[in-house]
């Protein structure tokens, strides 16, 4: 019941602190400028002439349509992967940290609630505010591009629920940080990390069109130290298309938002695991703190 | 038989090689008020913390109400009031007591009802529904003190909780523990206030250096502290000695047979001994312009035991 008080509280805290507004109201102006361009896109794509690419798609039965629109939507998702990445490290940095240097938590901490009970609830706070956002605003891209052009993604409850692993992993690891380093520090180190495993994503396709043993496992190895940006893989791959090339002979990306080789579930389930490893750890070293 | 709202013993606490708390032990009578003493870096604090279950002590026992600290039932009879935290701002007052009344275990529908109570104890009931961030760092104090009060704790641990308040705010909040007490509540109180802490505890333990340098009830350690100070000419240094054959004597630049007034001060065991004071310096050849027995405030019994064992602990205060 306590972890509940204190997850309302976070959701209040953002609330009245006009971030959630804020965050909306970017947030809307990002998704109409998606849609604006998704609809210049729909009626250009309409007037178009074939292309040689076209042509070539026809002649082998490919729905070119959908791998342009599957790319599309990719391009909207990574604006709202992106996004929700930076709300789940700013979000999660203060979140144990700055209540330590403030004092609050000595006044939680001093009341008849464990320190479990007060970390847990900040971490399910601010995860319900992130899957809350990452599931609004990628529903929203998904909606607007099924509504104009007619694309749907095969599952978009994978799509979304996909999203909702990248922030929580982050958050988690966020709010792990927050438990041992200074506000500051304890955002910095996610940022780095995350920066990092979408490097080594990229590093990771570029192997896979190279055939390079190395590029792929620096992908791998990335990925099982911070798992975000194969979360976003995950939701990339789910978002578009079976890629048609390998079957032609070409082992190539669709575009530039494929990620060639569609991570496991398993990917999932290790960053489920990951994020909880996180809570776990501010757990402990909340109650191993001197407030 | 007297209930122990707080027992310590050998409470230690080490942050490396720096020793903040040293074998602390007291105990606190239920139903009273206790002050806590010393200047900065005594140790109070950290104390404090490992009483209400914030730091974990290196070494030694606390328990509260029976119980170890960091055990929520001895939490639940709790209400603290930190030195230092920076309040919700963004919370209106009776959010944050609300919220406070929650985790202090208060029922659904008792909640409204005593956020008004504490509300009204520290004189902000029609401040009832404004933002926090609107609050002055006194009215916050007061708030700071307010919930410390909710859901009737029987013990509220008061960490400087006047430092921001002016004379009246002072007065409200003496008044205040007074009243607690007379409800059977148990008041710590961590404060730099020497007169606060003479008007209201019952007991007192003066820290310095993360030591008890001195403890016991109020008039214990006032108790052997009453002094006359005399006022007179032609003191002669034949009577000095006499007096200092007797009693403990602080002089200030004594001259002998000098005609300009000098001054004495007398450590005796009650006041009926400034006869015989008074005896031995007339008979001495001197004249007595003044003599006038007082006894030594807390504050002399402050400074004297941290100057005893750190003499620049007062220097450092002061400054």
């Amino acid at each position: 019941m306590n972890v509940l008080r204190i997850a309302a509280l976070t959701w209040d805290e953002t609330r009245r602190a006009r971030a959630l507004v804020a965050g909306i109201a970017l947030t809307a102006i990002f998704l109409g400028f998606f849609s604006w361009g998704v609809s210049a896109a729909a009626s250009e794509f309409g007037r178009a002439r074939p292309s040689p690419v076209m042509a070539l798609a026809n002649q082998s039965n490919i729905d070119f349509a959908s791998i342009i629109w599957g790319q599309v939507l990719s391009a909207g998702l990574y604006g709202v992967a992106g996004i929700g990445a930076l709300l789940a490290i700013f979000l999660g940095a203060p979140s144990i940290a700055r209540e330590v240097e403030t004092g609050t938590l000595q006044l939680l901490a001093s009341r008849p609630i464990g320190r479990w009970e007060i970390v847990t609830g900040k971490w399910l706070g601010g995860c319900a505010l992130l899957v809350a956002y990452v599931g609004g605003s990628g529903a929203l891209a998904c909606a607007s591009v099924w509504y104009l052009t007619g694309y749907a993604p095969g599952n978009p409850t994978l799509v979304i629920s996909a999203l909702s692993i990248q922030v929580v992993v982050l958050h988690s690891l966020t709010i792990a940080t927050s438990s041992v380093l200074p506000t500051i520090t304890a955002g910095i180190i996610p940022v780095i990390l995350h920066g990092i495993a979408g490097f080594a994503g990229f590093g990771e396709r570029i192997g896979i069109l190279l055939d390079s043993a190395i590029l792929k496992k620096t992908g791998i190895v990335a990925s099982l130290i911070l798992p975000s940006d194969v979360a976003w893989q995950l939701a990339a791959s789910q978002a578009q298309p079976p890629n048609p090339l390998p079957a032609l002979g070409f082992n190539a990306p669709m575009g530039p938002f494929d990620v060639i080789s569609a991570p496991s579930p398993w990917v999932a389930a290790y960053a489920v695991v990951y994020a909880l490893g996180g809570l776990a750890f501010a757990i402990w070293r909340v109650n191993q703190k001197d407030l | 038989m007297v209930t122990l709202a707080i027992e310590t013993e050998g409470l230690s606490k080490s942050y490396g090689r720096k020793q903040a708390a040293a074998s602390v032990s007291f105990s606190v009578a239920s139903g009273t008020v206790f002050g806590l003493l010393g200047p900065n870096g005594a140790g109070k604090s950290t104390t404090v913390k490992m009483l209400v279950g914030l730091v974990r002590p290196s070494s030694g026992t606390a328990k509260v109400f029976g119980r170890p600290p960091d055990h929520a039932h001895a939490r639940r009879g709790l209400g603290y009031v930190p030195e230092q935290f920076r309040f919700p701002e963004w919370m209106r007052a009776h959010e944050f007591l609300r919220f406070h009344a929650e985790l202090a275990g208060v029922s659904t529908t008792d909640r409204q009802p005593e956020v008004t109570r504490v509300l009204r104890e520290v004189g902000l009931e029609h401040r009832e529904h404004d933002q926090l961030r609107t609050f002055s760092k006194g009215m916050l104090q007061r708030i700071g003190i307010a919930q410390a009060m909710v859901g009737r704790p029987q013990l509220v641990v008061l960490d400087e909780p006047t430092s921001a308040l002016d004379p009246i705010g002072r007065r409200d909040v003496r008044d205040l523990i007074v009243r607690l007490r007379s409800e059977g509540v148990t008041v710590l109180l961590n404060s730099h206030l020497l007169s606060e802490v003479e008007t209201v505890c019952d007991h007192v333990v003066i820290m310095d250096r993360g030591r008890i340098v001195r403890a016991g009830s109020m008039a214990d350690v006032t108790r052997g502290h009453l002094e006359v100070e005399v006022r007179c000419v032609g003191l002669t240094s034949q009577a000095v000695r006499a007096l200092e054959a007797r009693w403990t004597v602080h002089r200030r630049g004594v001259e002998d047979g000098s005609s300009e007034p000098q001054t004495l001060t007398i450590s005796v065991a009650n006041e009926c001994e400034a006869t015989d004071i008074a005896d031995i310096l007339v008979s001495g050849g001197a004249r007595l312009l003044a003599m006038v027995p007082r006894r030594r405030t807390l504050e002399d019994v402050f400074v004297e035991s941290v100057t005893t064992t750190d003499g620049n602990a007062i220097v450092r205060e002061r400054q």
